[in-house]
């Protein structure tokens, strides 16, 4: 059970590199902001490993948790107010497309 | 004069009328905006003003009484004191003072002010700029008064500018014609050279005397200028102010504006470029006249160029063919009398030659101005002749004023010119070359005035009888014209030669004044002519203008022959002499024109090239810069994510690795 922190990071990476890779080929803006919850998940994944590295077997060390959680909290905040916009979105234009949202092109 | 205080109305008196006559002026062009013609009150504006003059006048009057009835070296009325500067050890207070010398000057300014301003009362009717005339020669006296009755070089200095001020308004007062406003910018310009060295030449007195109380600095002069290396910066000082002197009295080499502000109305020439202003420097010599006086060599200075201009002036009338440049070339020559006066230690002589000139010259431009308001804004003495027919009061008035001009017998101007030249011929060496200058102008003097005279009054009338009718002018215009014919030739009386043994009464008079001056100069040895000498020099003078006028009248009272035939034999020599020996031109092609080509430099390559160039050039690249940058700005999510990631790449990158 005794697994290495450097497979936790490699994990994380793997994660975001999914969700950057989704957050660009995507065109639904709902899956786009699901790739930025996957995008914090894989920070959150780097906090603890991070925590867990610092840990001794006596004192385990608790800072990379409380980032997490407060990640948690603000990624749900961020999904509500993305899927309130994202309806606001639809409403306006009868579609979820990121592509058409270009009004503020230079 | 109860309270010293009084003293400050004789200036702000006129100051009072020229801020009336000006909310007047205002008061009319807000009644022509309904009506093009309309004349408002400006009728009003020579009432406030002669009646602001006058009151000036009456204090003067009441002022020079009470002088006259204090003890001969008490003289002096000194008013309340305006705190003005005061930085450091630097005091700069003003106060006014009267004594022997600035009484005789308020006398001229007021007096001849006056008669001025009630003559042109009558010349300027019917100008749109009536009360706004008025304004500016109120101004003017204001300014000159300030110049005169000042206690302290800065007070003084601020006449001094206030005139040059006024100066430029009243020659460009008919702007709209375009070289009457270039005029007076030559006039201001030219001002402002010699005002530069009046400011360089007070900086130092400063440095010298820690002061510029004028009465503080005369009476220190002998004590600072005992130390070797001060007297040389006392020198320095007083050629510095002389300089000023030569472009406010239109001496060698600042003197070609005074012809051109002839663009100027008539009474202008006479009251500023005849009478008061152009006698500044005059005054200010002797009012500082043991600052002038202790170093021979400064006087030189002043009596060579005074003696000069007089020449350059004096012969560049005589074939002037407008009446009014006639004048103004007489003038610059008389003020170099006036100079040469002072190179020669006689500072009462210069006074007594400005006073009557203010009388003579005075009358002359107005009767100048009569003669040329009587034919309709005719200037050209070609185009007049007999015209004593037709204006028999301007007729009688400007022969008393030629007669004095040229130095005549018995009239003012012939004890004050000879006085001068028998000062210089006293003197004795290089002076009697000075002497011998002077001689030759007052025989080219009598010659020009006398042409003047025929070809003005006497002769065929060379006028055009269908559109022109020559007309005697209104009371208002010849009465101040009758005032000083009287006065010039009477006003020699206030000077009469030591040989008739009486009183020289303004020498006696500003002998307080004058005798610090004196004093130095002693010290260089005395000069005194014998009374047969005397005799000989008087009936010189009395020879030389007796026929040179009978000449210059002989040649002329037949017609304009003689001009066309110098015009025609001898151009070089015509073009010389109504070029004033071509000094302007000279200032035209070596000053003017390359300070034009450096403008023309400046303002096309520095600045519209260098300096434009690098200010639109800034402008233009941040707009080109932002013109590419704005492509990345395409709107797109997706663009600005991959923006995003490859910035954070980049940093991780940069700190991975350096």
């Amino acid at each position: 059970m005794n697994v290495p922190s450097e497979h936790l990071l490699f994990l994380a990476a793997g994660l975001f590199a999914i969700g950057v890779l989704g957050f660009l080929i995507r065109r639904n803006v709902i899956i786009v902001l699901m790739c930025i919850e996957l995008m914090l998940n894989a920070a959150n994944l780097t906090f603890l490993a991070a925590s867990r590295q610092h840990s001794t077997a006596q004192v385990a060390n608790l800072d990379g948790a409380v980032f997490s959680i407060f990640v948690i909290l603000v990624a749900a905040c961020e999904a509500a107010v993305g899927l309130a916009l994202i309806i606001a979105l639809f409403r306006l234009k009868q579609t979820v497309e990121a592509d058409s949202l270009s009004e503020m092109k230079g | 004069m109860g309270g010293t205080w009084l003293l400050w109305f004789i200036p702000l008196l006129p100051l009072f009328g020229a801020a009336a006559c000006g909310l007047i002026h205002f008061a009319t062009l807000a009644a022509r905006k309904h009506d093009a013609n309309a004349k408002g009150p400006s009728g009003l504006a020579p009432v406030v003003a002669c009646a602001a003059i006058l009151g000036s006048l009456l204090l003067s009057i009441a002022a020079f009484k009470q002088l006259a009835g204090l003890a001969a070296d008490a003289r002096v009325i000194e008013s309340a004191v305006w705190p003005w500067i005061h930085v450091g050890s630097l005091q700069l207070d003003i106060s006014l003072v009267v004594d022997p010398l600035s009484a005789v000057m308020l006398m001229v300014v007021t007096g001849v002010g006056f008669l001025i301003h009630v003559y042109s009362a009558g010349y300027m009717k019917g100008d749109p700029g009536y009360a706004k005339f008025f304004a500016f020669l109120n101004l003017f006296v204001f300014s000159m008064l300030m110049l005169v009755l000042s206690s302290s070089l800065i007070g003084l200095f601020v006449g001094w500018e206030g005139v040059g001020l006024c100066s430029y308004l009243l020659i460009g007062f008919w702007y709209e014609k375009g070289w009457p406003a270039e005029a007076g910018q030559k006039a201001f310009i030219f001002n402002r050279v010699g005002d530069a060295s009046f400011l360089i030449g007070s900086f130092i007195l400063i440095k010298l005397f820690g002061t510029l109380d004028l009465s503080d600095i005369n009476t220190a002069v002998a004590s600072v200028s005992a130390d070797p290396a001060n007297a040389w910066w006392l020198t320095i000082a007083a050629l510095c102010l002389f300089g000023g002197c030569t472009g406010k009295s239109a001496q060698i080499p600042l003197f070609t504006w005074l012809p051109d502000a002839m663009a100027g109305p008539t009474p202008v020439s006479a009251l500023i470029h005849a009478a008061t202003m152009v006698t500044a420097g005059v005054y200010l010599v002797v009012r500082m006249n043991p600052v002038f006086a202790f170093d021979p060599t400064v006087l030189t200075v002043i009596g060579t160029i005074g003696a000069l201009t007089a020449l350059v002036g004096g012969t560049s009338a005589i074939f002037q063919r407008d009446i009014k440049k006639v004048l103004a070339y007489s003038t610059v020559s008389q003020l170099g009398y006036m100079f040469l006066g002072l190179g020669s230690g006689a500072f009462a002589a210069a006074i007594f030659h400005l006073v009557t000139h203010a009388f003579f010259k005075g009358l002359l431009f107005l009767g100048a101005g009569s003669v040329i308001h009587g034919m309709h804004d005719e200037q050209d003495m070609h185009k007049m002749g007999g015209l004593r027919r037709h204006m028999p009061k301007t007729f009688v008035t400007f022969m008393a004023g030629a007669a004095a001009l040229s130095g005549l017998p018995l009239l003012s101007g012939f004890f004050s010119k000879d006085e001068i030249l028998a000062h210089t011929f006293a003197h004795g060496g290089f002076y009697f070359v000075l002497w011998g200058i002077g001689i030759v102008t007052a025989a080219v003097t009598a010659y020009y005035t006398w042409r003047m005279v025929a070809l003005t009054f006497f002769g065929k009338e060379r006028f055009d009888h269908h559109h022109v009718h020559p007309h005697e002018s209104p009371a208002l215009m010849w009465v101040p014209l009758a005032v000083l014919a009287v006065l010039s030739v009477l006003g020699g009386a206030l000077g009469l030669p030591p040989v008739f043994h009486v009183v020289h009464v303004l020498e006696h008079w500003l002998e307080p004044v004058t005798a610090p001056g004196h004093a130095l100069l002693a010290a260089n040895g005395t000069h005194e002519l014998s009374h047969a000498m005397e005799w000989a020099l008087l009936g010189l003078g009395a020879a030389i203008a007796l026929g040179f006028a009978h000449f210059g009248f002989r040649t002329y009272v037949k017609g304009v022959e003689q001009d066309e035939s110098v015009q025609r034999n001898r151009p070089a020599l015509a073009d010389f002499l109504v070029g004033a020996w071509k000094i302007d031109a000279q200032y035209y092609a070596k000053i003017v024109y390359p300070s034009k080509l450096v403008a023309f430099v400046t303002a096309v390559i520095v600045d519209q090239f260098a300096i434009d160039g690098l200010v639109n050039g800034a402008g233009g690249l941040a707009t080109a810069t932002g013109n590419r940058l704005k492509l990345l700005v395409d709107g797109s999510l997706k663009s600005y994510a991959l923006w995003i990631g490859a910035g954070a790449v980049l940093l991780a990158l940069l700190w991975m690795f350096v």
